[in-house]
């Protein structure tokens, strides 16, 4: 009987215009919104690849100090589905050791036309969510009221039927009306992404689609049923359309703008711009520390160098200079370099206050959206697709680990202390002052105490002696790393996310449940005149 | 007769559930969102002072080195919070709001990620704006879909019609009563924000405040009688409610999801221009190039002496550099521009988009803002180099060979802060933002006079059993 009430629905439900215009608004939107996704996809991955290779090359390190590699986060595919939170972030974090990463940075973080983000494009989920949430209430809105208004509810009453069979026979009528529906979208989706040959999916993507795809089928219940639980509540179908459309248009846009505005406005975050003068502070103090030591240290007897290359976070390379002169550089890089881990550390604890209270902001944010049964379900999408906070996190914490792994690394095999952290050259073949002078002057001059007399720096080049044995710095080749500890992203497995979702699909779950059971026992008491 | 009817349909339309519903929930958005505007003003406008102050410090010490120091030192220009950011932002966070310069040169610009949270998902301000074009834009369709048709499913078309009265004056009369109904809806919510914004102390009442509160409003009943027009022609495209209802939905979505993808889509497809690795590679090329024809000792220095003589090759080179990049960059961000102006256009197929973009520039916020302080910065740099020049020509202790990036030759004498020409932003003017926003208004009314006017045609031609 069940299926009977069902097909006869179903029939009802296939002929109204409203089958037609889901499949319209299908059809107009989805193609489309897909079509932008995809080109966002490539032009993240395009910047993925110029970024990748730009770090291989980056990554080659001529001395110790110049090894701070660079990790570019690929983009996933999934994002075509669910955007997320990807699309606001970096994609690139620089492991240095004056500074523990705390957020990714490089281009991916904006549209390349910075004025296009004016335009808050839709991806294909929160399409869908407008798209199916709707048809489930446009469906379900008069669902207990318009076989009583035309006055066939009490025939079909007067059967043998209970009125439970009649109520899920209905249900599951109109679920397969909007079954339809839902494939189509998701066919549509996938029909678009064929076209595009460059973009692929591994297995376990696949796995993570047909579980959003089965995600998608509870939360289009669960807005079926809280249709059907209006439905039970209101005498005329005319009140029923008129909920059902606030309450969408409550859960879909206000509803999440709500919860990020009032997050926003009443969680206060310290500001970046401000972080950024307290770091320069710290800066400063370290570098007036390290000063302070280098003096205390025994001086170079000459300063000349014969190459000489520096950059940022101790990077330093030099060729051609005085035994003394890479003593001292030794000596100051054996302390400089450990000292400036301790200031990274000082520089995080101010960095962490400054990111959990943006991680604060973002929880009341998710929970006060969580009062819309759509945002969890966008949220559990995102979680799928790995393009929600939680798993941004997860990469910046193990490029965290990944740089304690380094600095460790450094330490117990002594590299900051060793002479290829900074030069190539053999310590066995470094010459004194003296030495560097007779072979500069081709045995002209003896000692650095008589050059020093001629008070004529220029003098040394008049003999065209140099360079200096193995002292060309670009002519040095990349140093071995393959010992060193590499970083190997670990996203987390599906399984994981599928136990974080499991808690989504449960909550949306209980709730289609206990709005089901109210409205049964609603519609039991129903007065069908 | 047409005052009766006008009267009745408002008097029907303040009783009906829906308008009592949309009315309280605009109302408690409007109370929230200006409570936390309250909150988010004052933080925002707190963090910029000390942000302000920190700049000036920055400034003041460059000062206390010497003039050229503050010349050729590339600062930055943040954008501070607007005072009208409770009637429309613009995405002002989301677009460029930072410029970078010095005396030689306008860099370029950045988004500043200020006060905005990565990890929180795109999402509107409540504010006025937002109001408006979403949660009014969907009432008013709620409260016009049925207007004809749902009459004549009630049969009291019919009587209606059988009074002395043309349908014309009937539609009018609709009409007016669903514009009149959709200010009613909206104006007590935003007399609550008016209230809850005053009472607070957030708001400083300024002639200009006042334009831009009701040059909003203005607005606003212009686009709630362009909807209320899209409304009823949905009604009288169909014969039954039902039908009524589902075209006006599918219209409402469309407007709201297709229009910025439509644009994004076309800036991708249509409007090409190149990308910043595409840019950056250029601009490599042409610095490499110049410093590969730099004659020998262009890169001399000798840091306590100015008149080294080969400081003067090296100011040359580097003015070269800073003008090769500067031709490269210029000409990208104006097609940068041009990109977002054509691609905007585009948006205008929905009235929910041409009303964002009037009301961003009768509050001066958004694009507008930005396109008016880069062109101000670029008079302000010319001034700011003139001025310097100025200074630097008196002096006797200087060789005047300008070097765009270095203090390295021209003049070493300190100057104080306070003499210092700083940019400030000079907000749009009142006839600025009118001239902006006149495109918006008027598409606004064709679409409103062409919509009812489809629809006059129709409903004379409808069949009303």
């Amino acid at each position: 009987m069940i299926l009977r009430i069902a097909a006869k629905e179903l029939y009802h439900n296939i002929t109204t215009p409203r089958f037609i215009t889901g499949f319209v608004l299908c059809l107009l939107l989805i193609p489309f919104s897909i079509v932008i996704s995809i080109n966002e996809y490539r032009s993240k991955v395009s910047v993925y690849q110029t970024e990748q290779k730009k770090a291989d090359e980056d990554n080659k390190a001529r001395v110790y100090s110049a090894y701070r590699p660079v990790i570019v986060k690929k983009p996933s595919p999934l994002s075509i589905f669910a955007r997320g939170v990807s699309y606001n972030l970096g994609n690139l974090v620089k492991i240095l050791f004056g500074d523990v990463p705390m957020m990714s940075e490089g281009k991916a973080e904006s549209r390349d036309n910075p004025f296009l983000n004016r335009f808050f494009t839709f991806d294909f989920i929160s399409v869908l969510i407008i798209i199916i949430s709707l048809m489930a209430f446009l469906f379900t809105y008069d669902i207990c009221t318009w076989e009583r208004e035309t006055g066939t509810l009490k025939l079909m009453l007067a059967n043998p039927v209970s009125r439970a069979s009649v109520l899920a026979g209905k249900m599951l009528g109109t679920f397969l009306t909007l079954l339809p529906m839902l494939l189509f979208s998701y066919g549509l989706c996938i029909l678009v992404i064929m076209f595009y040959p460059d973009i692929h999916f591994t297995s376990s993507e696949w796995v993570r689609v047909a579980l959003i795809f089965l995600l998608s089928i509870v939360f289009m219940v669960l807005f079926m049923v809280i249709g059907l639980f209006v439905s039970s509540q209101v005498k005329n179908s005319g009140t029923g359309i008129v909920i059902c459309l606030v309450l969408w248009i409550t859960f879909l846009f206000i509803v999440p703008n709500l919860a990020n505005y009032s997050a926003k406005s009443f969680v206060k975050v310290g500001s970046l711009e401000n972080l950024k003068f307290d770091m320069k502070d710290l800066e400063v103090e370290y570098s007036k520390k390290r000063e302070e030591y280098e003096k205390k240290i025994p001086q170079a007897d000459w300063n000349m160098t014969w190459n000489s290359t520096w950059g940022e976070d101790g990077f330093e390379m030099v060729g051609g200079a005085s035994k003394r002169y890479f003593e001292k550089l030794r000596l100051t890089k054996e302390i400089s370099e450990p000292l400036r881990v301790d200031y990274a550390d000082k520089k995080w604890s101010f960095r962490k206050v400054y990111i959990e209270g943006l991680e604060k902001q973002r929880r009341i944010a998710q929970y006060l959206s969580f009062l819309s049964p759509s945002e969890i379900f966008k949220e559990s999408v995102n979680s799928l697709c790995a393009t929600n906070a939680g798993s941004h996190y997860n990469f910046l914490d193990q490029t965290r680990r990944y740089r304690e792994e380094l600095i460790r690394y450094y330490k117990e095999k002594k590299l900051f202390s060793s002479y290829l952290y900074f030069t190539q050259e053999d310590p066995k073949s470094f010459m004194t002052a003296d030495e560097m002078v007779n072979y500069l002057t081709k045995g002209d001059l003896k000692t650095y105490a008589e050059l020093e007399a001629k008070n004529d720096f220029w003098y040394i080049f008049k003999y065209n002696a140099g360079p200096l044995p193995n002292s060309n710095i670009w002519e040095w080749k990349p140093i071995d790393l393959s010992q060193f500890p590499k970083f190997n992203y670990q996203p987390a497995n599906v399984l994981d996310d599928i136990r974080d979702s499991l808690l989504y699909i449960g909550v949306l779950f209980a709730l289609a449940l206990a709005l089901f059971y109210l409205s049964y026992r609603a519609f039991i008491r129903y007065d069908v005149r | 007769m047409l005052k009766t009817i006008i009267l009745t349909d408002i008097k029907q339309n303040i009783q009906s559930l829906k308008l009592q519903v949309t009315f309280i929930i605009m109302l408690v958005v409007f109370a929230v969102g200006s409570i936390a505007y309250v909150f988010q003003c004052h933080d925002a406008k707190e963090d910029y002072r000390s942000y302000y102050s920190k700049m000036s410090d920055k400034i003041r010490k460059d000062a206390d080195v010497n003039i050229t120091r503050v010349a050729v030192e590339r600062n930055d220009h943040l954008f501070a919070p607007l005072s009208n950011g409770f009637i429309e932002d613009a995405k002002s966070q989301f677009i460029p709001n930072n410029i970078q310069y010095n005396a030689y040169n306008v860099y370029g610009y950045s988004i500043s990620r200020k006060t905005s949270n990565p990890y929180l998902y795109l999402s509107n301000e409540l504010n006025w704006g937002f109001i408006f074009s979403i949660l009014s834009s969907f009432a008013i369709l709620l409260l016009s879909y049925d207007a004809i048709s749902g009459e004549r499913e009630q049969q009291t078309l019919k009587l209606v019609l059988s009074n002395p009265v043309s349908r014309g004056v009937v539609l009018f009369g609709k009409y007016v009563s669903i514009i009149i109904s959709g200010v009613l809806m909206v104006l007590p919510g935003l007399l609550v924000s008016l209230i809850i914004l005053i009472l607070s102390g957030t708001l400083k009442m300024s002639s200009l405040l006042t334009f831009e509160i009701f040059g909003f409003t203005a607005v606003g009943i212009l686009f709630i009688a362009t909807m209320s027009a899209l409304g009823l022609f949905c009604s009288v495209v169909s014969r039954s409610a039902n039908i009524s209802l589902l075209i006006s939905l599918t219209l409402w979505a469309a407007f709201l999801i297709f229009s910025p993808n439509l644009a994004v889509f076309a800036a991708d497809q249509l409007f090409k221009v190149k990308n910043s690795e595409t840019i950056q590679n250029e601009v490599n090329t042409a610095m490499d190039a110049i410093n590969k024809a730099a004659p020998e000792g262009s890169w001399s220095m000798m840091g306590d002496n100015p008149f080294f003589p080969k400081h003067e090759l090296r100011a040359k080179n580097q003015t070269n550099l800073v003008n090769a990049e500067k031709q490269i960059k210029d000409e990208w961000y104006n097609s940068q521009f041009i990109q977002y102006e054509k691609a905007s256009r585009f948006t205008f197929l929905s009235p929910v988009s041409i009303f964002g973009m009037a009301s961003e520039s009768i509050t001066g916020s958004g694009y507008p803002r930005f396109h008016k302080n880069w062109d101000d910065m670029h008079t302000y740099q010319n001034q700011f180099l003139a001025w310097f020049k100025a200074i630097d020509a008196k002096d006797p202790k200087s060789p005047h060979w300008y070097n765009p990036q270095e203090d390295v030759s021209t003049s070493k004498q300190k100057i104080k802060f306070e003499e210092l020409p700083l940019y400030s932003e000079r907000l749009m003017t009142i006839p600025q933002r009118l001239t902006k926003a006149l495109p918006g208004i008027v598409l606004l009314m064709v679409y409103s006079f062409l919509l009812f006017g489809i629809t006059v045609v129709m409903f004379n031609r409808y069949d009303v059993r």
